[in-house]
């Protein structure tokens, strides 16, 4: 049943708070406030993160504290540290584990680039050659308030996709 | 740089027969060996002597193995083998035993079988440096992939340019072009 | 899936393997049930695992019978990149190398280096390398503390201990502008002198750490679950952790008395005050409790240090592109861990001709395959996190 302009009107001026909405954008919605992050440290970024999950930084607050050991039951992937030749197809199959839908954080320059080890032997380049990524954390670690950030990000990003095509970031 | 054999004979073994050279104090082989070691912090072996060099400093009871590295020069990977000697008097120091693999077919005898800090040690040697110890079981890798080429720490190792990891398919070269992207 | 290439089995008498065997000796209907061994992959992505380390099982049940280690996940080729970096652009590495004991590792590094150059470090800059590398020493055993608990299941010992160590590396951070990976201690001294009012700071973060210390102990130590589960299990002989070249708190809690810090004394550690904690169990709470006592010990050595901190310069400054002499180095340091070692070649040029990083956990691992079989698999993860591993430190 549409609901008429006159009555959206009516509702409006007498501070009745509905909100009109989509299926999808109020599980985008939900799923923005409870990102499960898979526990993926691999190197030293995982110490920050963990720092992150602290009771200083707690990323409790926003929803973000429960990080499954399983890729099955998790929709965020925090890869955190230099991901290595060896590490890579493991990458790739836990990030082929996890359910759609579904999101991964570079977190720190080793994952971004391959960092101070790019031109290493066994060291791939950014994580990013392995899966596709979302949000990148630049830093070396990066503070746990930088991780934050990206994960305000990320929760933008899922409210309204439209974000990541824009060209400016404020 | 004191001979492997001045050690052994100060011991008692070794080619140059039994009867060690007697120290000041007369306390026999031990004591003599350990003047001789207080004396050099560094030792360098043939091959074919290290185990037995090895296995007498173990049997003075005082060393620890704390590292086995290998440095590729162009006469040879010099593999050193570092001990911390816990006993006589004065400070905790390291003794160095070194031996020489040739480069082109290195090969050291493997001393897993006196220390068992050995195992990890050697194999690192082996993956990186291409040193091969004899006398064990399970040298393979341990640091690099195992289906990974060459060994990497060698001054002649070249950088293959090819990814050796499974790329996402967007990024994968379209179907006869050449190579791939690092 | 059957891996006989997998370490050996035998289990001790007593364990669950024996007893095992025992019944089915017994009873020739159990005998003749033919179970298959078991392979399990722990890690290389586990929340127990420390990193990347990857722990092939053969399991009978839940029963461990053969172990092997599995590691190079993280194997950056830090080894071969320092041939093609100056000294002091490799500086910013050795942090990355045990990352939880950052400043330790520049401290090692920095010694081979002063060695290698003959190169004198002013008295300041010493009180100051032993503040900073003991503070940064209490903040890696928190970690291991809290890891340890959090594998069993405490997580609020994880969160107790993680917010202490917020208060140290705030610390590190007034003092070197990061909380982790410092490039703090180089050749020749500390980049920057302390900030001011670093004692105050100091004095109020030991009054919070000793506070917060005392709450989890009271939490965790006398835990009658956390007894249960680490009180002789994986007991290390003081002869066997020697074989195996252990090193640090692990070889400590086993009974042998031996630190780099009082044995082979660097700095000017040989000036002050303190006691070595040696335990004589070698099992799991030991390696525990040991952390805890030598987190005091460390507290005590900033306090000694800051009361007797000289003035002067803090550091003797280096050219860029620093060419030592063509040589050979090979310094040794106490970690937080065991002893690491910086072995330096040098042909004479800006760049090392050889670098090669002795790692204490990566000898510490070896001795698992001998220690894990009879261990179930909850006591296994008990045993591993209370030897305290590093991957960056193992793979290098």
């Amino acid at each position: 049943m549409e609901l008429e302009d006159r009555d959206v009107e009516e509702l409006k001026n007498n501070a009745i708070y509905v909100v009109f909405s989509t299926v999808e954008k109020a599980l985008d919605f939900c799923r923005s406030n409870s990102l499960w992050p898979v526990s993926f440290g691999l190197a030293c970024c995982a110490i920050e993160m963990m720092a992150a999950g602290g009771a200083r930084y707690d990323l409790s607050r926003f929803g973000f504290e429960v990080f499954r050991p399983s890729p099955r039951q998790a929709d965020l992937m925090i890869v955190a540290g230099t991901v290595t030749e060896k590490m890579a197809p493991l990458v790739r199959r836990l990030y082929d584990q996890m359910p759609e839908p579904k999101y991964v954080m570079a977190m720190g320059s080793c994952a971004i680039c391959g960092g101070p080890f790019a031109d290493s032997y066994s060291v791939v380049e950014g994580v990013d050659k392995v899966v596709p990524v979302d949000v990148y954390v630049p830093g070396c670690p990066p503070r746990p308030e930088a991780l934050i950030d990206a994960f305000l990000k990320l929760r933008a990003k899922l409210r309204s996709p439209a974000i990541a095509k824009a060209k400016l970031h404020a | 740089m004191r001979d492997g054999q001045d050690i052994l004979k100060a011991l008692g073994r070794g080619s140059a027969g039994p009867a060690g050279a007697g120290s000041a104090d007369g306390d026999g082989p031990a004591g003599a060996a350990r003047t001789a070691i207080a004396a050099a912090r560094e030792l360098a072996v043939r091959p074919s002597e290290l185990v037995e060099v090895l296995a007498s400093l173990k049997g003075l009871g005082d060393f620890v193995l704390i590292d086995i590295d290998a440095v590729d020069r162009p006469e040879g990977f010099d593999v050193a083998y570092r001990l911390l000697d816990r006993g006589g008097e004065g400070p905790a120091g390291i003794f160095t035993v070194k031996a020489r693999a040739d480069r082109s077919d290195p090969r050291l005898p493997s001393v897993m079988s006196i220390w068992k800090a050995a195992d990890v040690m050697e194999r690192e040697v082996w993956d990186l440096m291409g040193v091969v110890f004899e006398g064990r079981t399970g040298l393979k890798r341990i640091l690099c992939k195992d289906d990974f080429e060459g060994h990497p720490l060698r001054k002649d190792y070249i950088l293959v340019r090819t990814p050796r990891f499974p790329v996402r398919e967007e990024l994968r070269p379209a179907e006869g072009a050449e190579g791939g992207q690092r | 899936m059957r891996d006989s290439s997998i370490g050996s089995a035998d289990g001790a008498a007593g364990s669950v393997t024996a007893v095992a065997a025992e019944a089915r000796a017994a009873d020739p209907a159990l005998d003749a049930l033919q179970t298959e061994e078991y392979t399990l992959n722990l890690g290389p992505q586990h929340p127990s695992t420390h990193g990347v380390y990857h722990a092939k099982l053969r399991l009978n049940g839940e029963s461990i019978v053969g172990c092997e280690n599995v590691i190079g996940y993280l194997h950056r080729g830090m080894e071969k990149l320092a041939e093609s970096r100056t000294y002091a652009q490799f500086a910013p590495y050795t942090a990355r190398f045990d990352y939880l004991a950052g400043v330790l590792n520049n401290w090692g590094y920095a010694m081979a280096l002063e060695k290698l150059g003959g190169i004198a470090v002013p008295e300041r800059a010493e009180y100051i390398r032993v503040i900073v590398a003991e503070l940064q020493r209490i903040a890696s055993h928190l970690v291991m503390l809290s890891s340890m608990v959090i594998d069993l299941n405490a997580v609020t010992g994880w969160m107790y201990a993680f917010t202490a160590r917020e208060g140290i590396l705030d610390l590190l951070e007034a003092v070197s502008g990061s909380r982790m990976n410092l490039n703090y201690i180089v050749a020749g001294g500390v980049t920057e002198d302390l900030p001011e009012e670093f004692e105050a700071k100091v004095k109020r973060t030991f009054e919070d750490l000793h506070a917060r210390l005392d709450d989890f102990d009271r939490l965790v130590s006398g835990n009658e679950i956390f007894l249960g589960r680490t009180r002789g299990i994986g007991v290390i002989e003081s002869g066997q952790a020697l074989e195996y070249g252990m090193t640090g708190p692990n070889l400590r809690a086993s009974g042998v008395d031996l630190d780099l810090r009082k044995d082979a004394p660097y700095g000017i550690y040989d000036k002050l005050d303190f006691d070595v904690p040696v335990l004589r169990g070698g099992d799991s709470f030991d390696r525990y409790h040991i952390r805890l006592l030598e987190i005091h010990e460390s507290v005590r050595l900033v306090e000694e240090a800051m009361a007797g901190l000289p003035q002067g310069p803090v550091r003797t400054k280096l050219p860029k592109a620093w060419k030592p002499a063509a040589g050979e180095v090979f310094e040794q340091i106490e970690s937080a861990r065991g002893i690491q070692g910086y072995h330096i070649v040098s042909d004479g040029s800006a760049k090392p001709y050889r670098m090669h990083l002795r790692s204490p956990s990566f000898v510490n691992i070896g001795v698992l395959p001998e220690l894990a079989p009879g261990l179930t698999i909850q006591d296994f993860v008990a045993t591993l996190a209370s030897l305290d591993i590093v991957l960056g430190e193992i793979d290098r």
